[in-house]
């Protein structure tokens, strides 16, 4: 078995992270930022950064130029990401280059691919010491669209709306995009101070997962103008548990099936000693197929086609998912109630916690078996400043006791209620 | 059994013909933790239309039946399909598409007694009026939940200007209005036409020891009587070569118009080789004309009138072939007006100096296809089913030449062919 996958620190002028692995055929580069978030705009001139950043570079200084050197080098995805995870905006760079060993010719694929993101984070095209106004104001544009686009996905736009009202005092309520009130006020010149700020004294991590050769590897550092900066960095993430009542909000537009999305919190992180044991009763709640919820509302009754649960490890949050008839939603909710119930008087079976359990190890081994996995698995270990593998995460999830499972189901507390549905 | 080693880019097939007709493809993966297991039946959307082989009638089916039938085999006489799996470890699924219904599970223990379970329950239906009544709710909530989707209906809007009678106009899961027609008598006479064991490929890959899994699976089917029916015969419907409507309009709650364009090709092939040649062929072009490290691209992205969400592509099957062309754009008018207008005249000479690092993005994704399972499964599935041994692409793709590219860029772009399905924001 492959289950002592690890990555080691290569401690230098800036944590690099590599994962030594030859069984992919390709190569994974990955850089993060990691900022605290602290308010819309900040958040939307984080998010319009990499759009700005990828329309052209000092040696290349256009879209179309830099498209054309990622086509010839065998296709490699470059991919730039604005993530949320608890209270920090992550920033993230993801270059995926096929393996030299499976081309006849390209004998340098990762070194070239690597100066070009590079290039692309640190040697950006400027004009007059700043960013290209007309490359801003377009961005802007993209971004403010991208904000406004949630709503043609229904589900998405269901849980970031609770969300949003769930945390409306608190950092986590900020959208990971900003909103399109502040994307508009960005200048090029204060979205250049940003920039400057992150690159400089943003907390940021390089992570390695494939089989460069030695030569790439050795002075890794050297190859890069990263530099060490964790100046801005804060990690408190606010957990906030306390009683109170339940906030209802229903919001109307035509559709066809109703959304309906319940925020809870949980009081647990994955800082804590019951971080596994909210694993497992997550899989048991609404995990997946085998689930109470899955088969409850949706097997037994056909009141959904989809019904799940999900937690957010750093904030301690919990959201359940549904796609039901408007008219059904108070039978669902109480549904959800009935069985959250259950759980915590421990009305499931030795079977239906067996099964819990398998199903998150299962996916967790799976996670051994692409990069991008193991790369998002260890990103959540730095951010929570828990450095554990997958294999010790299987290990915690085995020794949950059902008892355990039913504490952690105890905790759980709804603080708001979401339902998207047609105009009567 | 049969391996075939590709050293290149050091990769195994085995594969197997068992007595009963099932194929067997297993792609070993040393170092690997997961396996995965896909029994794909080669019946799909499209196929509602058939002759039925136990007696000669000509059925024609509610659309939609393929995906019904996918639901309803995960029901159990006693215990939930999904907790057979669960008890293993091991995790289920299926889907549907417009050529085939694909059962499939991911484990990282117990394979062989999943695997087991994966052909029992899909060579064993039970059928009965009350879970066939219990699944029309779930679908239908289901449907509606793609209703809701603007991408998605647009594109089956697209399908539908472009085809008058080809099933691929018609959504996958059918209809409300479809499903609740279907009876269990329906879903038997599908299930005994075209779940045969020769109708099937069973794809695995991953951490496998082939040899005992293959004997495994020896025993298992050996046990297992079928009809000794012929594959069954599909009836396509005739299809014009004209299209069924230029333009279909939808207003929806999106953030701005989304604008799909489809061009339909009548020139289709029975041969393989020459379906896929001209699918990766056509595919270089549109990245030559539209893709994002092309003039056109680049043009209308600096003007604002396409952003990223921008995609050109070409699909090619033996019963039909359409171009794609998609985008999001606040200006939808002028988009499609600009994009017509880069259609008509294609410059030579950007073919010529930009076909072979197209080509190069094409090799490199053909390579990244192998880390991943699913994907892998499923191309492999497509390119099986039209007869082509998946290791050719690479092959197919380095021999595609300028001219065989050129040949398209003058005819593929029929404006008589041409339709549009636009969805506008409500408000």
């Amino acid at each position: 078995m492959n289950n002592d996958l690890e990555f080691t620190n290569i401690k230098n002028r800036f944590n690099i992270h590599n994962l030594a692995v030859d069984k992919f055929k390709t190569n994974l580069i990955q850089l993060y930022f990691m900022l605290p978030l602290k308010n819309h705009k900040e958040a939307a001139m984080t998010a319009l950064l990499p759009a700005v950043l990828k329309r052209g570079t000092e040696k290349l200084p256009n879209n179309r130029a830099l498209k054309t050197q990622l086509e010839e080098l065998y296709g490699s995805k470059l991919n730039f990401n604005v993530l949320k995870r608890g209270e920090n905006q992550i920033l993230k760079f993801s270059l995926e280059i096929v393996n030299e060993k499976f081309l006849p010719h390209k004998a340098n694929l990762t070194e070239e691919a690597f100066e070009l993101l590079n290039d692309i984070i640190f040697h950006p095209l400027l004009e007059d010491g700043i960013f290209k106004e007309d490359f801003v104001i377009q961005e802007k544009e993209n971004l403010k669209n991208n904000i406004i686009s949630l709503i043609n996905d229904k589900y998405s736009y269901a849980l970031e709306n609770c969300i949003k009202k769930m945390c409306k005092n608190e950092k986590y309520g900020i959208y990971k995009l900003g909103d399109v009130k502040s994307a508009e006020t960005i200048s090029s010149r204060e979205l250049f101070n940003h920039y400057q700020k992150i690159i400089n004294k943003a907390k940021r991590s390089l992570f390695l997962v494939g089989n460069f050769k030695s030569s790439f590897m050795d002075n890794i550092s050297e190859k890069t103008p990263l530099k060490t900066g964790e100046e801005i960095y804060d990690n408190n993430t606010e957990v906030v548990y306390k009683e109170k009542e339940i906030d209802f909000y229903e919001e109307e537009m035509p559709v066809n099936q109703a959304k309906l999305t319940l925020g809870f919190r949980t009081g647990i992180t994955r800082k804590m000693d019951d971080y596994y044991a909210l694993i497992v009763f997550n899989s048991l709640l609404g995990g997946s197929t085998h689930s109470k919820l899955f088969q409850e509302v949706r097997e037994k009754r056909s009141l959904a086609y989809y019904v799940n649960s999900s937690i957010e490890s750093t904030k301690g949050l919990l959201f359940i998912n549904s796609g039901i008839d408007a008219e059904n939603s108070e039978k669902v909710i109480e549904l959800i109630n009935r069985e959250i119930k259950a759980i915590i008087d421990g009305q499931f079976s030795e079977e239906e916690f067996l099964r819990s359990k398998k199903s998150i190890v299962n996916s967790l081994k799976e996670d051994f078996d692409s990069s991008r996995a193991l790369a998002a698995q260890y990103l959540l270990t730095l951010i929570n400043e828990r450095d554990e593998s997958i294999s010790e995460t299987i290990e915690g999830i085995n020794s949950v006791d059902i008892i355990d499972v039913q504490a952690a189901a105890k905790k759980l507390k709804m603080d708001t209620v979401y339902l998207l549905k047609s105009e009567e | 059994m049969e391996r075939i080693y590709n050293k290149r880019i050091d990769e195994t097939l085995i594969k197997e013909k068992l007595p009963n007709g099932l194929n067997i493809y297993i792609f070993p993966k040393k170092n690997y933790v997961k396996q995965y297991a896909v029994l794909s039946v080669d019946f799909g959307s499209n196929d509602i239309n058939f002759i039925d082989s136990k007696n000669g009638k000509n059925r024609n089916m509610p659309s939609g039946i393929a995906h019904f039938l996918e639901h309803q085999l995960f029901e159990d006489k006693e215990k939930s399909i999904f907790d057979k799996f669960a008890d293993l470890g091991a995790s289920a699924n299926a889907f549907t598409n417009f050529d085939s219904t694909n059962y499939l599970f991911s484990s990282t223990e117990n394979f062989n007694d999943s695997l087991i379970n994966l052909l029992d329950f899909v060579q064993d239906p039970y059928f009965s009026e009350e879970n066939v009544k219990k699944e029309k709710g779930i679908i239908t909530q289901e449907i509606k939940m793609y209703q809701d989707n603007p991408y998605w209906r647009s594109y089956f809007n697209l399908l539908s200007a472009l085809y008058l009678n080809h099933p691929v106009k018609n959504d996958i899961a059918g209809t409300e209005a479809s499903v609740n027609s279907i009876t269990p008598e329906d879903l038997y006479i599908c299930y005994y036409n075209f779940y045969l064991p020769t109708n099937m490929d069973l794809i695995l890959v991953g951490n496998i020891d082939a040899e005992e899994i293959i004997d495994s699976i020896k025993i298992n089917q050996a046990k297992k009587s079928f009809p000794h029916f012929k594959n069954p015969v599909r009836i396509i419907a005739e299809e014009p070569n004209k299209i069924s409507k230029k333009l279909i309009e939808e207003n929806m709650n999106v953030a701005r118009p989304i604008v799909q364009i489809g061009f339909k090709d009548t020139e289709i092939y029975k041969d393989p080789n020459k379906t896929i040649q001209k699918e990766y062929a056509v595919n270089i072009l549109l990245d030559i004309i539209f893709g994002k490290s092309s003039k056109n691209y680049n043009e209308l992205y600096d003007e604002g009138i396409i952003d990223n969400s921008f995609s050109s592509t070409y699909h090619i099957k033996p019963d039909y072939a359409y171009i794609h062309l998609y985008g999001e754009s606040s200006q939808p008018d002028l988009m499609r007006e600009k994009v017509k207008e880069k259609m008509i005249d294609i410059d030579e000479k950007e073919i010529r100096n930009n076909f072979k690092k197209i080509k190069s993005k094409y090799q490199g994704s053909f390579i990244r296809l192998f880390n991943n399972f699913k994907p892998l499964a499923s191309e492999f599935i497509n390119y099986r089913r039209l007869g082509i041994d998946i290791f050719d692409i690479s092959n197919i793709i380095e021999n595609i030449t300028a001219e065989d590219i050129l040949i398209y860029k003058d005819k593929i772009f029929d404006k008589d062919l041409m339709v549009e399905s636009i969805i506008l924001d409500k408000d």
